[in-house]
């Protein structure tokens, strides 16, 4: 673990050095052993992908103390917690979803074939932010690794799941994005008048589950 | 009785609804908010005797005229610029009544960025997360999260006789574009030497292209941003990082800043440079200079401290 400095009352751990899933195990188990202090000691947390960004009342809790903290959670040989499973249903090739062909081409797949491949896999949430809501999920088929496009999209619709490089997610609200979008997701994934406002956590897993234009629609889902 | 409280009458180019900030929501992706220039947003509310986190009105350049629905107290502070009661110059930093139907407008600011005006017992909007601060580019909090518009109401309290109070001109916190202090930090270490020295004596030109999501620098690029980190893992972003983009010019992350970022930071801004530097202009020449956490901490206690020592007049 590396600890430096991120403000005048902020820290960042560095558990790691690069994106896997037991780098992941330590950031949850970290944020986990701090989620009870938040609101006393820590006003925020930001766990993703290899660290943990924290920001403490510098009046409660003195930078030296919570360095001390750190590094006897980094002694305890725990498990991460286990996570949730959150099953996501998806309407690939849906309209507002235009990039499954290019995929699908790019990959040398049918779009049967990436539909099967983004669809069997339990993701990681390794990291929530760009937008509220918006989890960073990995990691995708190395077969359905497609870089970011070139020019960013202006609008992408809410629900919308793209893909970039090995990570794929879903974009809780309508905003501009530059991800190859394969398909929606009718649930809604960012709700202000909800705490948390979003179901994931970092360290959950996530699982799409395709479905078609009718369960889409039953749903709630607009095209 | 109809509902006391605000009616704009013209909403000025970006007036937003702000109160003390949204905390606890960084792992949903949240950012704080709230006033970006805070020790004025506190004078605001603390010249109406409301508690200093109370929902106020944050202006961007001025242009807001609003008219009183029921007897108010109401209090401008932040950047100078011509404020009328019913045509009449009134003074800034002051509680101001507002009888019924009477119309308060503010000019366009001579200098500094931002004005705030706070209603005595505040603003009463819906709180979302726990806060009404306005963060337009998520429609979150506010009115629907967005910026006032001409015929939106703002309901506040009726306010009986209160005391006035007036914050002289000496002891309002002084625009100024000094030195901006950053905690060393993040990826201060892993920088090029040459690049950590050319910060340090560069001096930037604020761009026009700022928000209270962030500010760029403009100016000469930084020497050594050849050999800047490549491919970095994203980690979290805060308010006041200073990030530094492939391109050698400097971005301030601000209140509605993203929770995430991928670029090199190499600190973050003491919290009353970051409100300090919300205050100034496109084209300000800016300056850096580096610090430790501990002083930088030392920092804005002390700008908190002088802000609770300062007395206003007591005027009535």
């Amino acid at each position: 673990m590396e600890i430096r400095t991120a403000g005048e009352n902020a820290l960042i751990a560095y558990l790691g050095e690069a994106i896997d899933e037991a780098v992941l195990g330590r950031v949850q188990r970290f944020a986990a052993a701090l989620a009870p202090r938040l609101g006393r000691e820590l006003t925020d947390l930001i766990p993703a992908y290899h660290s943990l960004t924290l920001v403490y009342h510098p009046q409660r809790i003195r930078r030296s103390a919570l360095v001390r903290l750190l590094r006897e959670i980094d002694l305890e040989d725990a498990p991460p917690p286990a996570g949730r499973l959150h099953e996501l249903p998806v309407w690939y090739g849906a309209p507002g979803a235009p990039d499954l062909p290019r995929v699908a081409e790019r990959a040398g797949l049918s779009e049967a074939e990436v539909v099967a491949l983004h669809s069997n896999t339990a993701y990681r949430v390794y990291a929530i932010g760009f937008a509220p809501g918006f989890a960073y999920l990995g990691l995708v088929d190395p077969r359905l690794a497609t870089p970011r496009l070139a020019t960013p999209r202006l609008r992408v619709p809410a629900g919308a799941v793209g893909i970039a490089d090995r990570q794929t997610a879903v974009y809780p609200l309508p905003s501009p994005g530059g991800w190859n979008l394969i398909g929606r997701c009718p649930l809604p994934l960012f709700d202000p008048r909800r705490t948390p406002p979003t179901p994931f956590a970092v360290g959950d897993r996530v699982r799409f589950r395709p479905i078609g234009e009718a369960e889409f629609r039953a749903l709630g889902g607009r095209p | 009785m109809r509902e006391a409280g605000l009616a704009v009458i013209a909403a000025g180019p970006c007036t937003l609804v702000q109160d003390g900030g949204r905390f606890g929501h960084f792992r949903a992706g949240v950012a704080e908010g709230g006033p970006a220039d805070r020790l004025s947003f506190l004078w605001a509310n603390r010249l109406c005797g409301n508690r200093l986190d109370a929902q106020a009105l944050e202006i961007l350049g001025g242009g807001l005229v609003v008219e009183a629905r029921g007897r108010l107290q109401v209090a401008v502070t932040g950047a100078p610029a011509p404020l009328a009661l019913d045509d009449r110059p009134v003074p800034l930093w002051q509680s101001l009544d507002l009888p019924p139907g009477g119309r308060l407008a503010v000019g366009v600011a001579r200098a500094g960025m931002r004005l705030y005006l706070a209603v005595r017992g505040g603003f009463r909007l819906p709180q979302v997360l726990g806060s009404a601060a306005t963060v337009v580019r998520e429609g979150l909090g506010g009115l629907s999260g967005r910026p006032l518009r001409a015929g939106d109401f703002l309901p506040a309290s009726e306010s009986g006789p209160a005391p006035v109070f007036y914050l002289p001109p000496e002891r309002r916190p002084p625009l100024s574009a000094a030195p901006l202090r950053v905690v060393a930090g993040w990826q201060y270490r892993d920088l090029p030497r040459t690049l950590r020295r050319a910060f340090c004596r560069a001096t930037f030109r604020l761009s026009p292209q700022g928000d209270r999501q962030g500010l760029r620098l403009i100016g000469a690029a930084l020497e050594g941003r050849e050999a800047l980190p490549r491919a970095m893992i994203s980690e979290g972003a805060l308010a006041g990082a200073v990030q530094i983009p492939p391109d050698g010019l400097p971005v301030i992350l601000g209140p509605d800043h993203q929770t995430m970022g991928g670029y090199p930071k190499i600190g973050t801004l003491v919290a009353c440079d970051l409100w300090r530097l919300y205050q100034l202009r496109p084209g300000t020449p800016v300056r850096f200079a580096l610090l430790s956490a501990v002083r930088g901490a030392a920092l804005t206690r002390a700008a908190l401290r002088r802000f609770e020592a300062t007395e206003p007049l007591r005027l009535r």
